[in-house]
């Protein structure tokens, strides 16, 4: 039996979800009736540039993402060296980029250093890699579609981040340099009074830009996945990599609004005098603003982000295991649904970014508990992570180092984000290193790390060439040994009571002993730096002359590994009908091979034939 | 027994996504109410002591306006569904029209309560006050574009053949979706501003 005596007419049945069947009526714009095969693209500015095509799109964003991680981990570098010698001019580059001081990162730069290197880590690099780039490249092709449901908003969202981008870097030079009021751009420090320049309003004008984009993305990721999934996937049957990338887009869809909202109220407030958070410019009663307003709308975006950030990593990972476990993934319905549970809590803990804000009570532990409940669904995958690979016929390359890399280091800042969800051990760790250690290896480096399994592990289906394993593991070991070295370190930092934002920490007496394990996270932070050249060299190897990778180098089930590598622009040329589940891997029925392509009919192992 | 509840026409793939949209706009416009809900909680009196209150007639006076465009865009609507391609771009035009009025109104009650002494940055409840209904003004305003961006469309479309791409076929529903949607905004908007 053919897929194309199976590939479903307009008048095909199809099981969704639930079990119903779904009758598709020709001339109705149904489910499959958009996806015509589009001609090719010739002219070099709309293949490569105004680019429908979701597999250049997804190129696009990596390789935006991969410029703003340099300059972002650059910044992390100065940081480092600061806290590390404080007073001391940066090696080579300081008198290039401090000149007036010699060398030495002034501290009005090293606050403006903190806030860029968090703003670019998080919306110019995760977003741009994990949710541009994999977001893209794998929503149609692993659900079998011809591209992005609304291919037009696709290239908008990729431009807006490029516009973005684009008044991010101009902040970064305009006079009284970029804004320093950290990340998350808290009033009253936010406020023109205190930030003059124009630095904090292109910030605020960039995220605006950057937020939109995702929105774009997110209404294209959701539609796609619920209307265009080919013919026999359920949602079950959707690889986990999916299930994570649709979730983020949801959360994305609903909450990044509110960040955008916060950020027009900031801005009228620096722009145009008006006070919604300030409440200094008191004249009447209950006139005030209240700055405490924008930390509320700040973190009901900004808790949602985190997960928007980790959930397409999850994911992945969850993928990966079972894939190069030559497993099944432990419970893989289950832990579908534990990340849908954690995204749906993700939506009402907030508060416990304000504990410290003077909160009631009430509040204060009702956030705390839902914190805490989190805990069982992120324990409920953990396990299922341990499960897959337990007993697995593990194949070690570069994308299984790095998923497993993210399993331990997500271990270590999952078992952190405990003392900090309980308010009373907040009330003490708020604000420390401890913090910025806890959420460095949970959402970033846990994020940066699936970042990296995803690269190598889809680079040959991008390119359609293999990347290089001695290089990959060695980029693997020189990242992942120093990340959770000095985050571990961080935990130390912020246990001893370092605050994390203070310029020169040593000025105080207690803080004083931890200046050698200052100068030890410095030395890592140089290595990890340097490290990334293995990637660099990795990845400009492989695209000029790597080994051709054929259409399935991996031997993974999922649809995408179906098509030639790269694949043509309209992916598919028959949209194939799934059979499988995204993880048979050792089916003991199976007798030829260890796995089964999704779109494989086999008798008796496949689900019956729908429609 | 499945045909027997299914709706009549299936939602298209447009739809949904313009759905998925319009949540995001929710949320924007949400996140403006519950600061205003916030702010209206710290205040011991509202409106503040020595402000005048919003006036009632304009802004009534535009949500009429804006209610009535939404019923001129149902009309539109159902001449679209019959084919009546005349009889569609006048409802259309009119809605427009309507759209246009609302926003002329919008900036008489911005004059009217800026001659009371309440200027843009003068405190709080005028903040808020001109922040919101800006905001939902230049929703109005695009939506404004787009309406007048399908009727050009239209206008040189031929309504009996199947050979325009669904895309623009569908254009006038998503632009009805959107319109309604932000009329909806702005009841909740007159209700919460004026009368509570």
């Amino acid at each position: 039996m053919t897929t194309d005596t199976l590939n479903p007419s307009h008048t095909s049945l199809h099981k969704d979800a639930h079990g119903h069947d779904h009758h598709h009526e020709p001339l109705e714009p149904g489910i499959f009736e958009d996806q015509h095969i589009h001609p090719d693209p010739t002219n070099f500015w709309l293949k490569w540039v105004f680019s429908f095509d979701h597999k250049v799109i997804a190129k696009q964003f990596l390789f935006f993402g991969l410029f703003w991680g340099v300059i972002g981990a650059f910044m992390s570098v100065l940081i480092r060296w600061t806290q590390a010698y404080p007073g001391v001019p940066f090696p080579v580059l300081g008198k290039i980029l401090y000149p007036y001081t010699d060398g030495v990162v002034p501290a009005d730069a090293y606050t403006a250093l903190f806030t860029m290197h968090g703003t670019i880590m998080i919306f110019f690099a995760i977003t741009p890699i994990l949710i541009g780039t994999l977001g893209n490249l794998l929503i149609p092709l692993q659900i079998g579609a011809r591209d992005m449901i609304f291919p037009w908003l696709n290239m908008l969202s990729f431009w807006l981040s490029a516009l973005g981008g684009v008044v991010m870097f101009i902040s970064l030079f305009v006079p009284f340099g970029p804004s320093a009021a950290g990340w998350t751009m808290y009033p009253t420090l936010s406020h023109a009074q205190w930030l003059p320049g124009s630095g904090t309003n292109l910030w605020l004008i960039s995220i605006f830009f950057m937020g939109f984009s995702s929105i774009t993305g997110a209404v294209n990721y959701i539609t796609t996945v619920i209307r265009l999934r080919a013919p026999g996937m359920g949602f079950f049957d959707m690889p986990l990599t999916v299930w994570g990338l649709w979730l983020t887009a949801i959360l994305n869809a609903l909450f990044l609004p509110v960040l955008a909202a916060g950020l027009i109220l900031l801005f009228l407030d620096r722009t145009f005098g008006t006070n919604f958070f300030m409440a200094a410019a008191i004249s009447q009663s209950g006139t005030q603003g209240d700055p405490i307003l924008y930390q509320h709308l700040f973190w009901i975006f900004g808790h949602p982000e985190v997960y928007i950030l980790i959930l397409p990593g999850w994911g992945l990972v969850s993928d990966l295991l079972s894939f190069f476990s030559r497993k099944p993934a432990f419970g893989a319905k289950l832990t579908a649904l534990s990340m849908t549970c954690i995204t749906l809590l993700s939506m009402i803990v907030y508060g416990h970014h304000m504990f410290t804000t003077g909160l009631s009570p009430l509040l204060t532990t009702g956030f705390a508990t839902l914190t805490l409940l989190i805990s069982i669904p992120s324990g409920i995958f953990f396990l299922n992570w341990l499960a897959t690979i337990w007993k697995g016929n593990l194949q070690l390359n570069t994308p299984m180092w790095f998923s497993l890399g993210v399993v331990f280091t997500f271990s270590l800042g999952g078992l952190t984000g405990l003392h900090l969800a309980a308010a009373s051990s907040n009330a003490l760790l708020h604000n420390t290193y401890f913090v910025v250690g806890h959420f460095h290896l949970t959402m970033a480096v846990a994020a940066l790390l699936s970042s990296y399994a995803g690269v190598y592990f889809w680079f040959p289906k991008m390119f359609g060439k293999m990347m290089d394993e001695t290089l990959g593991k060695l980029h693997f070991w020189f990242t992942f040994i120093p990340v959770v070295l000095i985050f571990c370190g961080m935990f130390v930092l912020g246990y001893s009571g370092m605050h994390r934002r203070i310029y020169n920490p040593y000025e105080y007496s207690y803080l004083k002993p931890l200046l050698p394990l200052s100068k030890v996270l410095m030395v890592l932070v140089f290595t990890v730096f340097f490290g990334q050249l293995f990637f660099f060299i990795n990845l400009f190897k492989s695209l000029k002359n790597g080994k051709t990778a054929g259409p399935n180098p991996w031997n993974v089930g999922t649809l995408e590994w179906t098509v030639p590598s790269p694949p043509p622009h309209h992916n598919f040329d028959v949209i194939p009908t799934v059979y499988n589940g995204p993880h048979v891997y050792g089916h003991p029925d199976v007798k030829d091979k260890d796995w089964l392509g999704q779109s494989e009919y086999r008798e008796g192992i496949s689900a019956p034939v729908k429609g | 027994m499945e045909e027997a509840i299914r709706k009549p026409r299936p939602i298209t793939n447009a739809e949904f996504g313009m759905w998925v949209g319009l949540a995001s706009f929710g949320m924007l416009f949400a996140t403006l109410f519950l600061s205003y809900g916030l702010a209206r909680l710290r205040a011991p009196v509202w409106p503040p002591i020595g402000v005048e209150s919003l006036p009632k007639l304009l802004p009534t006076l535009a949500t009429l306006i804006l209610l009535a465009s939404s019923w001129t865009l149902h009309k539109a609507l159902e001449a679209y569904s019959k084919g009546l391609k005349k009889l569609f771009l006048s409802f259309w035009n009119w809605t427009v029209f309507l759209g246009f009025t609302f926003l002329a109104i919008q900036a008489f009650s911005w004059k009217q309560v800026n001659a009371f002494g309440e200027q843009f940055n003068s405190n709080l409840y005028g903040n808020i006050f001109y922040a919101m209904t800006g905001l939902h003004a230049l929703h109005i305003l695009g939506g404004i574009i787009v309406l007048l961006v399908v009727s050009m469309k239209i206008k040189n479309m031929n309504f009996l053949s199947r050979e325009h791409g669904k895309a623009s076929k569908q254009a006038p529903r998503l632009g009805a979706m959107y319109w309604h949607f932000m009329d909806f905004i702005w009841v909740l908007m007159y209700l919460l501003l004026v009368w509570f």
